[in-house]
């Protein structure tokens, strides 16, 4: 029974191992989560928070960062520079329920130098309860700017093709 | 052998852990695992959200989705299935309407295929639907189907529905 016991703590321990080991891949991956995580608020945030936040979604974009957004009940359209970005984050800020939103299935594709990535996921927003939008599909793409990740475009990709 | 283990378990362990607690701790791995296994790979465990599958998947139903089920067999027009988005987490349900190969049109809310109308008993009330709007009818592709929900009495334009490929499907789901 003791070797069933020992291939299992093995298999466990080089499954921990594998899965915490720090790669680029792991670190895009961190930086979306932290991207999201920058653009929810809560309503209770302070002006302060709310401030800082707006400026750490900036900071995580490259300066010519571009977002096309086409979701079912949202007119398309496509923001160009941080800039306009910010002002866009800026504004949803004014969102009485604030806003949460969360990641799901982030699949990230290395450039071959590692200089460049894409990553697609899945992405949900609420606000104050309400669901604002259900599951939309996103293609980022990355650039590796002074050992950071930033995001330098990110599309709304539509699941169903019609 | 010595007394501990000459002295029989008593009760109370017999009904907990078992006579012997390391076979009941691997039993109990083995079974975790293949339940873990089976909740993933097999039998997915779904809850319905949104009105576009009504009336005949409510908003909060718990289905199951079966991983398998197009491993041996083709996808059919008519089955239930959910499609995946960046992966599991988020799936599409919605019924099979059109095969590869198949041209498609909407005309007034009823599906025309290859220029046939096709009858939908799934769907009880219709809006007049006319689809695709920027050509005459949708030439699907090899491994293209078009997937559309039973509520129908939506606005088009509300309504997410569509062409995806065959690996996008993640399986059936059960009735």
């Amino acid at each position: 029974m003791k070797w069933a016991f020992r291939w299992v703590l093995f298999a466990a321990l080089g499954g921990a191992a594998w899965a915490l080991w720090p790669n680029e891949a792991h670190k895009v991956r961190k930086g979306l989560e932290a991207l999201a995580a920058d653009v929810s608020f809560s309503p209770r945030d302070g002006n302060l928070a709310r401030l800082a936040s707006i400026e750490a979604v900036t900071s995580r974009l490259t300066a010519d960062a571009e977002l096309q957004v086409d979701s079912a009940g949202f007119a398309a359209r496509t923001l160009s520079g941080r800039e306009e970005i910010r002002e866009v984050v800026a504004a949803s800020r004014g969102l009485e329920g604030g806003i949460q939103i969360q990641l799901f299935d982030i699949v990230v594709t290395l450039g071959p130098d590692e200089h460049e990535a894409k990553a697609a996921l899945t992405a949900s927003a609420r606000s104050g309860g309400t669901e604002l939008v259900a599951a939309q599909e996103f293609v980022f793409e990355l650039r590796k700017q002074e050992g950071r990740w930033r995001v330098r475009r990110i599309q709304a990709v539509r699941t169903l093709q019609k | 052998m010595t007394d501990a283990e000459s002295r029989p378990a008593p009760w109370w362990q017999i009904v907990t852990i078992g006579r012997n607690p390391r076979v009941t701790a691997l039993r109990l791995a083995v079974t975790v695992a293949l339940v873990v296994f089976a909740w993933n790979f097999v039998f997915v465990p779904l809850r319905v959200t949104g009105p576009s599958m009504l009336p005949n998947y409510a908003n909060g139903q718990r289905r199951f989705l079966n991983r398998l089920a197009y491993r041996f067999a083709e996808p059919q027009r008519g089955d239930v299935v959910a499609i995946k988005t960046s992966g599991l987490h988020n799936l599409y349900l919605k019924r099979i309407i059109a095969l590869p190969g198949e041209s498609v049109r909407i005309v007034q809310g009823v599906v025309e295929i290859d220029g046939v109308p096709l009858e939908e008993d799934y769907v009880p009330k219709r809006q007049p639907w006319n689809w695709p709007t920027d050509r005459p009818e949708w030439q699907l592709g090899p491994g293209e189907y078009l997937f559309i929900g039973d509520n129908r009495t939506m606005l088009m334009r509300d309504h997410e529905f569509g062409v995806q490929k065959r690996e996008r499907i993640a399986g059936k789901v059960w009735q």
